[in-house]
This record gives structure tokens, C-alpha cells and sequence, in this order.
């Protein structure tokens, strides 16, 4: 009995070409895998040779049939990796800072106005009129701060082609 | 034929592969290793296994085949392939293309006494 007929060689080339494309997706590796064996068992019964004799080595017999179906070759495989997208509370770090600033600011108010004894409705109306124009004029420092941020990058910027 | 010659065939043949195939199907249903016998008999040497399974894969999926499984006494069921109306379609217009490419390309070598047929 040759080696040829141990069903374990099929077996063993199919599990190396199966590892060859498990990189791609479920669809995809169901496509380019769908009989493989009855493929191989086929070779095995007409051919002499060796299966890799015969097909090559699985990494090359996989590498020919994605060619082939048209998938992107192993460890080429996609697009570039998108660069990582900033996530959307950042762009409102400044604002958020600010109101966290306020509610600090308003916290301590409150705490050493309720040490002497206020009425909670002057607390309340104490920290409306102190903590809103406070707030105000943090968030229009914020806004001017940014807008000569940007003129100074762009002032800073070469024009001219090199 | 040398090796530079079986290589100049192999990517001459893969330019054609979808062509071959159809046609191969066109004539009668076949299953995966049945179209690499075929093409091997008609002539086709220089294609890998592979290649073939994974051009019939191809055309299944972009809807030029259609598929249906035949149990077989000799081992595992075999998925048989055949031809849909777009394969047909695609293989007339292939065909086209090769006549008016093949017809060129005589016209170029017709008499050329340094080509060996």
C-alpha cells in the first residue's frame, strides 16, 4: 500500500490548505474550500504522484486558487488599517472641562453659604447669578482662545513652494 | 518546449481561463475535476488545479454558473457545474474579444519564418 492511499494524506493537505486561507472571511473560505477533499481524493485515486508532487505544496495550491477566486493574497488582505478615529467626546474636552469647572466652583458656593445659614432659595438664586455669567465668560475665553490658536498656526504656516 | 515557453503559456492560458471554462461547460454540466480533465484533453496543459477550481468558484459566485451536487459511488458527493443565461452571455462576448485579439495577432506572425509553429 502506498503512501498515496492513507486517507490521512488527504486529510493532511487539506487541513494545511485550509490553514492557508483561514485569513479570509467565512463566505469567502466556504467558496474556495467547497469539495476540496472530493478534489484531492481524485487526484489520489488517478494520480502516481504524491499529492504535492502533483499540486505543489498546499501553501502554493492555496495560494493559486485565491488568485484565482480573486481574493488578495495572504497578509495582503484588505485595505490599510484606517487611522484611529477620534472619538467624539474629545471635540467637546473644552466645553466639558468648563462646566466641570463651574460645577465645582458652584458645589463650594453652596457648601459654605449653607455654613451660614442662607435660605436654600437664596443659595439657588446665588448660584445662578454667580455660576451662569462664570460659566459665560469661560466658554467665551474658550472660543477666543481656540480662534487665535488657529490664526497663529496658520500665520506660522510656509506658503511658499519649496 | 522550454521552461520560459511552458511559463509564456501558463500566463497566455490564464488571460483565457474564464473563456476555457465556459466553453468546457457550454458543452455539457462537469464537475471540478471533470473541467481539468477536459481542458487537459483539449489540449490546455499549463493550468494548475487550483486555477481552475478557483476560476469555476469565481464564476459560480458572480452568477455565471449554477451548481447542484451528484451523489458518487467512488467517494464524496461531486458539486456539478453548468452554465446560467449571464454565462452564456459572458461567454459570447468573451469569445468575441479572443476571435478579434486571435485574428490580430495571425495577421502579425502570418509569414514570420522565425516562428516555430
Amino acid at each position: 500500500m502506498s503512501a498515496q492511499h492513507d486517507p490521512d494524506v488527504v486529510a493532511r493537505y487539506a487541513k494545511a490548505v485550509r490553514a492557508a486561507v483561514d485569513d479570509l472571511g467565512p463566505v469567502e473560505r466556504a467558496q474556495l474550500l467547497d469539495d476540496l477533499e472530493a478534489h484531492l481524493q481524485e487526484v489520489v485515486a488517478e494520480s502516481g504522484a504524491t499529492l504535492t508532487e502533483r499540486l505543489g505544496p498546499p501553501e502554493v495550491y492555496a495560494a493559486e486558487l485565491r488568485a484565482a477566486y480573486g481574493a488578495p493574497p495572504r497578509g495582503a488582505s484588505g485595505t490599510p488599517a484606517a487611522p484611529p478615529r477620534r472619538p467624539p467626546w474629545r471635540r467637546w474636552r473644552p466645553l466639558i472641562g468648563i462646566v466641570a469647572l463651574v460645577l465645582v466652583v458652584a458645589g463650594v458656593a453652596v457648601w459654605q453659604a449653607s455654613m451660614t445659614a442662607f435660605h436654600p432659595v437664596w443659595l439657588l438664586v446665588l448660584l445662578v447669578l454667580v455660576g451662569v455669567p462664570f460659566a459665560f465668560v469661560l466658554v467665551l475665553a474658550a472660543l477666543l482662545l481656540g480662534v487665535l490658536w488657529r490664526l497663529f498656526r496658520r500665520l506660522g504656516r510656509p506658503t511658499g513652494i519649496m | 518546449m522550454t521552461d520560459g515557453g511552458s511559463s509564456d503559456l501558463t500566463q497566455l492560458l490564464k488571460g483565457v481561463l474564464d473563456l476555457a471554462v465556459l466553453a468546457i461547460l457550454a458543452e455539457r454540466d462537469s464537475y471540478g475535476y471533470d473541467v481539468v480533465r477536459r481542458l487537459r484533453e483539449s489540449g490546455l496543459n499549463g493550468l494548475g488545479d487550483a486555477s481552475v477550481y478557483g476560476t469555476l468558484r469565481r464564476l459560480h459566485q458572480a452568477g455565471a454558473l449554477a451548481s447542484y451536487t451528484v451523489p458518487s459511488a467512488e467517494g464524496p458527493h461531486r458539486r456539478y457545474y453548468c452554465l446560467t443565461d449571464d454565462g452564456r452571455a459572458q461567454m459570447a462576448r468573451a469569445a468575441s474579444a479572443w476571435f478579434a485579439v486571435s485574428r490580430a495577432l495571425a495577421g502579425l506572425l502570418h509569414g514570420r519564418k522565425d516562428i516555430h509553429r
